[in-house]
């Protein structure tokens, strides 16, 4: 198939993609999310969840390099059979364009809240989508050199507003630093962080076409500990900053915390235009890879020639489920319900096809 | 008698019509008798007014009937009676000889030991002989001999040597190329005086019959960069070339797009540095702008003085450059999102100042950004195409229109001026012309789209803008290349111009045969190698 030629993509772009990809709606949502179930013990949750992400992420990882040549999609219709591997190809890929109109459905009520307040939200939805599907229909090389070069313009603002909203932090919001209310609660908030980690399965795509598949564990632990150190960071300052019984009142505690802290001596008064305009660029990116990679799954699904069929067909589908939800609220159960299942799916999968290894054997290597 | 058939007669018709005189200098033979073999060419040239022909017989007594021909004004005429005419007419050919069966001898008598003349072609073929002449060569033909002199005698009126019009510098050379082939290449060995500088010729278009010279260092530039682009230009089937812009057109690998994927200067240093970079050079004959290729997008960057003033002068320069291309791409664009969309965030005294200046004005912030950039590509426009005494009128209505006039009745606001101003004199800044007209183009999708949804379009169109780029490719090579794909050695000399002690070795995009610059690590001499 056309997408998936060695050598298409730099180990750094592999990184980029990861890290791109994980940061995005996670940001806005994260601190309140977290904290309503853990309390101060929320960056241990966000540690649990990424740590969990990071042994699937290696599991997967581990799961590709077996098959130096193929995708999830091909390799797992041949070690299971058509039916099976075909069903949990499309359970990926359906997942994958649900999370896309989640992520951009959730940036687009915050841009509705805070900046564009007169824009229907359609209108936003459809215009983040159309950019979207102008991405999909490039080639990987390209999304490989787009996800290069955003990497530094996702995660610098991001860290800069962190690092100026560390001098506002009050220590005794942050205790104590285990939250106080027993292991329970981490662990329930490190299966809801599990959302700001969602989409580094999409790598299992992309393992194929790498220049060097040896150091596909390293990079891929590069792109991965970025956000979660980020994540951590925020959780932390949102924590102290706001503390934990302010943070369940703001609908977007992320952008509350670029409204308070003060920007030294720039021409600018107020950021936070600015800074949406650079999460502009982290929503894209998630929602782009994501959809691209659910184009392309299905691409390889179907055995269809060209994945450029496919980018038009399937974008009311992304677009329907940005618009299912009513409210937040609604927005905020899907993600839930999402998240739980992407668990399960990913566990699921990685369960049955090192079973299907186990059993038959290593005869993936031999055909290639 | 049989009767020739419709088709018949059809295809007789057709084939008497293919009377293309370039066709028939193909199929046509050179004989052994000089009235008809002149007779011949002049008739392929179809007694063209330029073309002289001068017949007589060699000197002394042999009587030997011989001709020359050539263009006049392509040729130096001193050279061709001094050097041809006089000898020929003057000097004694052996008698003897012409009863001797084996005349060929007095062609040799004639290259050997008359004409002074210092580079000449014997040829036989009658095609070869009509392009010579047309290049600006002398043919003498002798009766008796297929064999024909081509004597070079090319010599034209051309301007000479001048400053550079659209790559000024303040400390650098001061010599551009002209519109004379051989002057260009010349002045480009004349900077590259290793036998490894290669200069290839080719000639291309149907009837123009252009020469282009290929240009790369044997033994350190790419060699697939450069079969891929002689292949390129090989492949060109035109019939007119008149300029570097036409072949630029033919040979890029995006047609869809604003920016330039060979860089085009009329600098010789600046050629002779991006070929010891690894690069090719493309020189067009009439055209005062060679081609170079591959580039990414750092040349919009570069200007060729950066390297010739001391690095820290060259970054800063650099960085103001970076500086004029966002706000020459992103200006008007970012002011009509702040005042229609987030007046909030600029400070409140600003706000009130733009919301004050704009209280009189009729129109929302965005009609007034277009009439007022429209306004100034027009000025831009008229201004490049008049001659230089009624451009200065020009400049004079444009800022009493635009400066004052349309201020003072209110069309638009005295910010929005300042906006457009600064504007264009930040694409002024961008030192390579085809790339400010790149993002002057730019700048208007990104217009449209935060006029429709603020600073959100706007980034949105940065976006696509990006994903365009990544898209595109130069000869191959990631027009993104230093920062994607990454390649961390090159990215140092990018936004920044880096000390000339560390630029240790040449781009590695480019996958030179020979990386060093320096020599203190040996080895570094590409002609060496390749011998």
């Amino acid at each position: 198939m056309a997408m998936k030629e060695h050598g298409k993509l730099t180990e750094r772009q592999f990184a980029g993609i990861i890290a791109n990809t994980l940061l995005g709606a996670g940001t806005l949502l994260l601190p309140r999310d977290i904290t309503a179930v853990s309390g101060t013990g929320a960056w241990l949750s966000v540690l649990i969840g990424g740590f969990i992400s990071i042994i699937l992420l290696l599991l997967l990882i581990n799961l590709g390099l077996r098959f130096p040549e193929e995708t999830i999609m091909e390799y797992g219709m041949r070690l299971t059979n058509k039916w099976i591997g075909g069903l949990i190809g499309i359970a990926f890929c359906t997942y994958w364009l649900f999370i896309t109109g989640i992520v951009v459905r959730i940036f687009s009520l915050m841009l509705v809240s805070s900046v564009l307040l007169r824009t229907p939200l359609e209108v936003i939805v459809i215009a983040m989508l159309l950019t979207v599907l102008y991405f999909s229909r490039s080639d990987l090389q390209i999304v490989g050199r787009v996800n290069e070069i955003y990497f530094v313009f996702v995660i610098l603002p991001i860290m800069y507003a962190l690092f100026l909203g560390l001098r506002e932090i009050n220590l005794i919001r942050v205790l104590p630093l285990t939250g106080g209310k027993g292991i329970m609660p981490i662990l329930k908030g490190g299966l809801k962080s599990f959302f700001s980690f969602l989409g580094f399965e999409i790598v299992a795509l992309f393992i194929p076409s790498l220049t060097t598949q040896k150091l596909a564990y390293n990079y891929s632990l590069k792109g991965i500990v970025t956000p979660l150190v980020a994540y951590i960071i925020t959780m932390i300052v949102s924590v102290g900053v706001f503390g934990v019984e302010e943070l369940q009142t703001l609908v977007w505690p992320t952008l509350e915390l670029i409204k308070v802290t003060p920007f030294p001596g720039l021409l600018l008064e107020r950021l936070e235009a600015v800074f949406i305009a650079f999460w502009v660029v982290a929503i894209f990116t998630t929602a782009a890879n994501v959809y691209y990679a659910s184009v392309v799954g299905f691409t390889q699904i179907f055995k269809l020639k060209e994945h450029k069929t496919l980018t038009l067909t399937l974008l009311p589908l992304a677009y329907l489920s940005a618009i299912l939800p009513d409210n937040l609220h609604d927005v905020f159960e899907y993600v839930d319900i999402v998240t739980k299942f992407a668990a399960g799916l990913i566990i699921t999968t990685i369960i049955i096809y090192f079973a299907a290894i186990f059993i038959k054997g290593r005869k993936g290597d031999e055909r290639s | 008698m049989k009767k020739k058939t419709i088709r018949e007669r059809i295809n007789e018709i057709l084939s008497n019509r293919t009377d293309n005189p370039g066709e028939k200098a193909k199929k046509e033979k050179l004989g052994q008798k000089l009235k008809e073999n002149l007779k011949l060419i002049e008739d392929i040239i179809g007694f063209s007014d330029d073309v002289v022909v001068r017949e007589f017989q060699l000197g002394g007594k042999t009587g030997i009937e011989a001709a020359i021909i050539f263009v006049d004004g392509l040729t130096d005429k001193q050279v061709i009676n001094e050097n041809i005419l006089k000898p020929l007419l003057i000097e004694k050919f052996p008698g003897d000889e012409l009863k001797d069966p084996a005349r060929s001898d007095i062609i040799k008598f004639i290259k050997d030991k008359t004409i002074t003349i210092n580079e000449l072609k014997i040829v036989d073929q009658l095609e070869k002989v009509i392009d010579g002449v047309l290049d600006g060569d002398t043919a003498l033909l002798v009766d008796g001999y297929i064999d024909t002199f081509l004597l070079n005698t090319r010599g034209w009126d051309k301007r000479s040597i001048s400053e550079p019009q659209s790559e000024t510098v303040v400390r650098g050379p001061r010599d551009s190329f002209t519109e004379n082939f051989r002057t260009n290449t010349a002045l480009i060995r004349r900077r590259i005086k290793h036998p490894a500088l290669r200069i290839k010729g080719i000639s291309i278009g149907k009837y123009s019959r252009t020469n282009i010279a290929i240009c790369y260092i044997e033994g350190l530039t790419n060699k697939y960069i450069v079969e891929e682009i002689k292949e390129r230009i090989s492949n060109i089937d035109i019939d007119n070339i008149q300029s570097s812009g036409t072949i630029e057109q033919l040979i890029e690998d995006n047609h869809f797009t604003p920016f330039p994927q060979l860089l085009s200067t009329e600098r010789p240093d600046r050629v002779a540095a991006n070929l010891l970079e690894g690069r090719v050079a493309i020189i067009v004959d009439g055209t005062p702008f060679a081609l170079i290729a591959p580039i990414t997008i750092s040349i919009f960057l570069q200007s060729a003085e950066d390297y010739y003033d001391r690095f820290i002068i060259g970054s800063f320069l650099r960085v103001i450059r970076l500086l004029a291309i966002i706000i020459a791409m992103t200006l008007p664009a970012l002011y009509i999102s702040v005042i229609s969309f987030h007046p909030e965030m600029v400070p409140t005294q600003l706000a009130l100042a733009f919301a004050g200046g704009r209280a009189v004005v009729p129109f929302p912030a965005y009609t007034e950004a277009f009439i007022m950039t429209i306004l100034m590509e027009l000025l831009r426009e008229a201004s490049i195409r008049l001659p230089d005494p009624v451009g200065s009128t020009i400049g004079i209505v444009g800022a009493l229109i635009v400066g004052e006039a349309a201020v003072s009745a209110s069309i638009v606001s005295p910010f929005m001026v300042i906006i457009v101003a600064t504007d264009t004199i930040a694409s002024f800044a961008i030192p390579n012309y085809s790339t400010a007209i790149a993002f002057r183009l730019v700048k208007y999708p990104l217009m449209i789209l935060a006029t429709i949804f603020g600073l959100y379009g706007l980034v949105l169109g940065l976006i696509i803008l990006s994903i365009h780029l990544a898209g595109l490719k130069s000869f191959g090579i990631p027009y993104l290349t230093p920062m994607a794909p990454s390649r961390l050695g090159d990215l140092q000399d990018t936004v920044l111009r880096p000390p000339i002690w560390s630029l240790r070795k040449r781009p590695e995009h480019l996958r030179t045969k020979n990386e060093k610059r320096f020599s203190s690590t040996g080895d570094d001499d590409g002609y060496e190698r390749t011998r």
